[in-house]
């Protein structure tokens, strides 16, 4: 049975071959694919034959086509890759795809970060056994819900070592890519919040615990704040702080590298959506260079404006502190 | 074509999630017939899988039922499509505010509707009932994070919004109003509009010095309102509302949108765009999300009448100590 050429079927199938090597035959590698002759390969090629929907998968699964992607190529739309914690997809699994991530940004020579962070950016948690713990332990326990912890009140060691040092690595990772952060001064409200969560709801397995953490946040915040006033990330590259008090909503963040552009948007919580479409990269790079000319430089210059910043996020923490006793 | 070539599964698969969106009443094999063009004897072919569904036909099915082929192929991918609606200077806000109407009637039109909202601010669907606060965040939108060049050098005032743009947005919100809701929201609800207010002022960008104060007031008004509105359990419109309260999640703005077995999940990001995405295995994570952030919240409308005060209690405070620092 002949049928016209439909369209669609040849946008698909010139997709499959453009991810062939030049050397080989595609006519060849879909009759193998499919398990049929030359002859019915060049067939579908040409639009004659229908490709059915289970040929369909079948390339589809080969070569990761989206075929939604093909039937909605308008411009406003975007595939993204969906990484989200939960109770199959482990932390350990999450962390390690991350950081392979990572590593390719390292790879690059040109390469930069930029974030918009609603709340302070999750990798400068890593850099602390205990908040990185106490962060990890929360999105378990009470984010997810992971079984596992339900009876469980935190401690340190509640976090297996592997899994800190996988954390501290993201971090290690981060500071070797030059980066620029917009932060407002609310961007350690949620973590106070869940400190004083855990400690009403008596999930501290120690009574100090709450004061510890509090104690630990201020030095994470004086660590952040002298990277801030060097403009480097201890122990690595550039780091810009901006601060923007009006419009920071969400946390986005834009990676160049070379000439390659990718977005991530990182919601509830641990949730991922990362995305290399070349509409949605401007958008959001013109979203953050907009949100940059709303914002105030404050590190390595506006001394002053860098430390009332800093002091108000402790501030914060001391006022909690003192209601904690 | 030979028939014994045609494997029916991913078709029949495929067309049975379409079957699953008609109403029961409906004939699939008329509706498949009209929708592809062919007769009604072809029609069956295809739903018995002796005909194999061209591409473009998938297509066409595709875009009326909205049904993601990628869920289907690869279940378990990670792979994700969304559709982003951003309001920029090309993108206008009137377009925008068309969006966000046809999304809100296609929610009004169906029977079984479930709504879950975690709102890191107040969702701007209760801003649109009062048009001088509606017309404030709106001019916000277009001077600061749009950066309209018509508003460049422009002052706020509420004549600087034109009048069809707010009665659009009282349209979705009088829509809005009238959808059964369930709503997650943190007591810092307030604090992005709060800072804009503030940083306004301190700008000089209000046209009249008295207007960050009277926009203060207005917050006042409208969060007693809200406070109604929560006591009662229902919008000014009729449509039920569950106000949750969580202390430890800032929620993101995510919405998420169950129409009979179908799930869209809305997420926002850059501050007004928003992704939208009918993908079900994404709409069953979300789901199962909202529910986990449901059982770390407090329910306060309805019930709970001290906790609720105590939470309405303190957003005026801040409101009137941001009234207060101007």
């Amino acid at each position: 049975m002949t049928q016209s050429t439909p369209n669609i079927q040849s946008v698909f199938l010139e997709q499959i071959k453009n991810r062939l090597p030049e050397n080989i035959s595609f006519a060849d590698k879909l009759a193998e694919l499919l398990n049929i002759s030359r002859d019915s390969a060049y067939r579908r090629i040409r639009g004659e034959t229908v490709l059915s929907l289970d040929e369909v998968k079948q390339l589809c699964d080969r070569f990761g086509v989206s075929l939604d992607a093909i039937l909605s190529p308008a411009v406003n739309t975007s595939l993204f890759h969906h990484r989200a914690l939960s109770t199959t997809y482990t932390l350990e699994q999450w962390l390690n795809s991350v950081g392979r991530n990572m590593e390719v940004v390292n790879g690059f020579h040109q390469r930069e970060m930029i974030f918009a962070a609603r709340d302070m950016f999750i990798f400068h948690y890593f850099r602390l056994p205990e908040l990185s713990a106490f962060k990890m332990f929360f999105w378990l326990k009470t984010v997810i819900k992971d079984p596992t912890y339900a009876n469980q009140s935190f401690h340190t060691d509640v976090i297996p070592k592997e899994i800190l040092q996988a954390g501290n690595k993201l971090w290690k990772l981060y500071a070797t890519v030059p980066s620029t952060e917009i932060w407002s001064d609310e961007a350690i409200n949620e973590t106070i919040k869940q400190i004083e969560f855990y400690h009403e709801c008596r999930f501290f397995a120690n009574k100090k615990q709450a004061m510890q953490l509090c104690d630990r946040l201020i030095e994470l915040i004086n660590l952040i704040k002298s990277d801030a006033a060097e403009g480097k990330k201890t122990g690595g590259e550039a780091f810009k702080l901006y601060e923007n008090e009006i419009l920071i909503a969400d946390n986005t963040v834009l990676a160049r590298m070379d000439k390659m552009r990718m977005v991530y948007i990182n919601y509830n919580t641990l949730n991922l959506l990362t995305t290399h479409q070349e509409t949605f990269c401007d958008k959001a790079e013109k979203y953050l260079d907009n949100l940059i000319k709303n914002s105030t430089l404050i590190s390595v210059s506006a001394e002053k404006e860098r430390n009332k910043f800093f002091n108000k996020m402790k501030e914060r923490i001391e006022v909690f502190k003192s209601k904690l006793n | 074509m030979n028939p014994s070539t045609v494997s029916e599964n991913i078709q029949s698969v495929f067309l049975g999630q379409i079957r699953n969106r008609l109403p029961e009443s409906a004939s699939f094999a008329d509706e498949l017939a009209e929708l592809l063009n062919v007769s009604r004897d072809s029609a069956y072919r295809r739903i018995r899988g002796e005909t194999v569904l061209s591409l473009d036909e998938v297509k066409k099915l595709y875009d009326q039922y909205g049904v993601s082929l990628d869920a289907i192929i690869s279940p378990t991918s990670n792979m994700v499509l969304f559709q982003h609606q951003a309001a920029d200077v090309n993108y206008s806000l009137e377009g925008w505010l068309n969006t966000l109407l046809q999304n809100v009637e296609l929610a009004k039109s169906s029977k079984e509707l479930e709504i879950i909202y975690a709102a890191k601010d107040i969702p701007m669907f209760h801003y649109f009932q009062i048009p001088e606060l509606t017309a404030f965040k709106l001019f916000v939108w277009s001077k600061s994070v749009i950066k309209d060049n018509k508003y460049s050098n422009v002052a706020y005032h509420i004549a600087a919004v034109p009048k069809e743009i707010l009665a659009k947005a009282a349209k979705v919100g009088q829509l809005y109003a009238s959808l059964p809701t369930i709503e997650i929201w943190s007591d810092e609800a307030f604090n992005s509009t709060l800072k804009q207010i503030e940083f306004y002022h301190e700008c000089g960008f209000f046209s009249e010095h008295d207007q960050a104060a009277r926009i203060c007031d207005q917050l006042i008004d409208f969060n007693e309102q809200l406070r109604k509105i929560a006591a009662e359990g229902k919008k000014s419109a009729g449509g039920t509302f569950t106000l949750y309260q969580n202390e430890i999640l800032i929620p993101d703005n995510t919405i998420f949108v169950k129409i009979n077995t179908v799930r869209v999940v809305y997420i926002n990001y850059n501050t007004l765009d928003v992704l939208t995405t009918h993908q079900d295995p994404f709409g069953k994570k979300t789901e199962l999300y909202m529910h986990n952030l449901l059982k770390n919240s407090a329910l306060i409308s309805s019930t709970a009448e001290k906790e609720r005060n105590k939470f309405f209690n303190k957003m005026e405070e801040q409101i009137q100590a941001c009234k207060a620092r101007l």
